[in-house]
């Protein structure tokens, strides 16, 4: 797992990092180094310096400083010594390397008319490390599909930030596209606008998304939909982390195609997933039919499903509002 | 008769090492040119194509001859293979190591070192003005080179021959 890390680190980091327990290594969630600043991971929700021999201490004195030499090469080869190729990743902040594993740069941003134009002078990394977590979406997935008669439902996954989304979407993809245990295999696209559930590198997902899905990287999300629909004729658009007016238009045209969207969204739980407004409309419009809340513990992925249909009536019931509606619409 | 052939050896000799001192005036315009063409290609592969720099310091290597090729390829190489070592370093490697096969001299080798500092670390508009930089110093050298090459060329050519005569004359 950590191999295309050590790939690029430098020398002095490389085996800093070889030397940590093999319990850390295994539960790493991120490395950050800065500039003449303490080394620092992260690692099960803490944090710890490490020092030059490897070992984890709280007294950032005692922590291995990486040198500018050290900095300016891992750039090098974070960005295969191409600087000038990486304009658009530098302009989001972040490199995806192989192995889809993020490095977030912080460093003096370069201004053109007010927008950033890229960053120079790089002085600080957060290594994040992926993980793939296949199977994740086991349990859940059987319950996406309707009745016998009907195939997989439109899906709005709901959760805080941490908890697994994406892991979850990627694992979703990937079984949506190799079918099997009496489900047929779906065409699968997904619209990956932060390169995180593919991480694509130069195109080519380094996550297993399963051999039918297209992956439009990089991509604004309600464009990528539209794109998606016109050129890749899916069967199942995965889009993460929509809220915003153009999205919500793109889910509908994809509804109207009769192509069915898989969606993540922020909030805790519906109540305040139905406090968004364009959120809102889209469920009031049942352009979803089901809505997931997730959670992570130690166990795994908890989830609880929500039929829409059947929220919008125990609504329309306790609510004049909604109850007006339904006589205006019968 | 013995003499006779010395003299011809000696005559041969003097042809032979004004030929070389003049192939080293033609070899360092030629490769001079072939330098600016590399670095146009570079230039172009950089700021239009966005192409990564081992690649495109392979497609700069095509079309030019040995040992200048190997200037790019080896570099490339050395990116690719070896993790150690920085874009700079491996600049530096190459230049030394294909250097003593050149016809070039010491203002092109730093010319070249001073690109390699830059080379691949800033934005496609940085780039595209180092290297022009470095072509626009390389094309002085090479009018000059040229200059020379049409005054000292010749010269060597004949002052070889002329010289082994001479020495052929003093010597009989």
């Amino acid at each position: 797992m950590l191999e295309h890390i050590v790939h690029i680190l430098p020398q002095e980091l490389k085996s800093i990092v070889y030397q940590l327990s093999q319990d850390i290594k295994n539960s790493l969630e991120e490395i950050r180094i800065r500039e003449n600043r303490p080394l620092e991971i992260a690692h099960q929700g803490s944090y710890h310096y490490v020092t030059e021999q490897g070992k984890t201490v709280l007294d950032s004195r005692q922590a291995y400083h990486p040198t500018q030499e050290q900095c300016r090469k891992l750039l090098e080869r974070i960005t295969n010594y191409s600087l000038y190729a990486m304009e658009e990743e530098l302009r989001r902040g972040y490199i995806t390397i192989a192995g889809g594993h993020r490095i977030g740069i912080a460093g003096r941003t370069i201004l053109e008319g007010g927008f950033v134009r890229g960053i120079r002078d790089i002085g600080g990394f957060n290594i994040r490390i992926a993980r793939e977590v296949i199977g994740a979406s086991k349990q859940l997935l059987p319950k996406l599909f309707g009745g016998p008669a009907e195939g997989l439902q439109s899906t709005l996954i709901i959760s805080p930030p941490q908890q697994g989304k994406t892991t979850l979407l990627r694992d979703l993809a990937r079984a949506l596209s190799y079918g099997g245990n009496r489900k047929h295999a779906l065409k699968v696209a997904i619209v990956d606008e932060r390169s995180e559930i593919a991480a694509c590198v130069r195109g080519i997902p380094s996550f297993d998304v399963g051999p039918r899905t297209d992956v439009m990287d990089a991509c604004p999300k309600a464009e990528g939909m539209m794109m998606l629909l016109r050129s890749m004729s899916p069967e199942v658009i995965i889009v993460d982390e929509i809220g915003r007016v153009e999205d919500a238009v793109a889910i509908r045209e994809a509804a109207h195609c009769g192509v069915k969207v898989i969606a993540t969204a922020h909030a805790f739980n519906v109540q305040e997933a139905l406090g968004r407004s364009e959120i809102r409309t889209l469920i009031q419009e049942r352009a979803f039919s089901s809505i997931v809340e997730l959670k992570r513990n130690e166990q795994g992925f908890m989830h609880r499903i929500i039929s829409v249909e059947r929220m919008l009536d125990q609504n329309r019931q306790s609510s004049g509002l909604f109850s007006m509606a339904k006589k205006a619409g019968t | 008769m013995l003499k006779l052939f010395g003299a011809v050896l000696i005559i041969l000799a003097g042809t032979a090492i004004g030929f070389v001192q003049a192939a080293s005036y033609i070899n360092r315009s030629k490769q001079l040119r072939m330098l600016i063409y590399a670095l146009q290609r570079l230039e172009t592969e950089i700021n239009y194509g966005q192409t990564l720099l081992p690649t495109a310091l392979r497609k700069s290597s095509e079309g030019i001859e040995q040992p200048l090729s190997g200037l790019f390829t080896q570099t490339a190489q050395l990116l690719d293979e070896s993790k150690e070592l920085s874009m700079q370093e491996a600049w530096q490697q190459s230049i030394e190591s294909i250097w003593g096969r050149t016809a070039l001299r010491q203002r092109e080798k730093d010319v070249l070192l001073r690109m390699g500092t830059v080379l691949g670390m800033s934005d496609s508009e940085d780039q595209q003005k180092h290297l022009q930089l470095a072509q626009l110093q390389l094309k002085s050298e090479e009018e000059q080179a040229v200059q020379e090459q049409h005054r000292y060329a010749n010269m060597w050519r004949s002052l070889g021959t002329l010289g082994a005569i001479l020495i052929v004359i003093l010597m009989v």
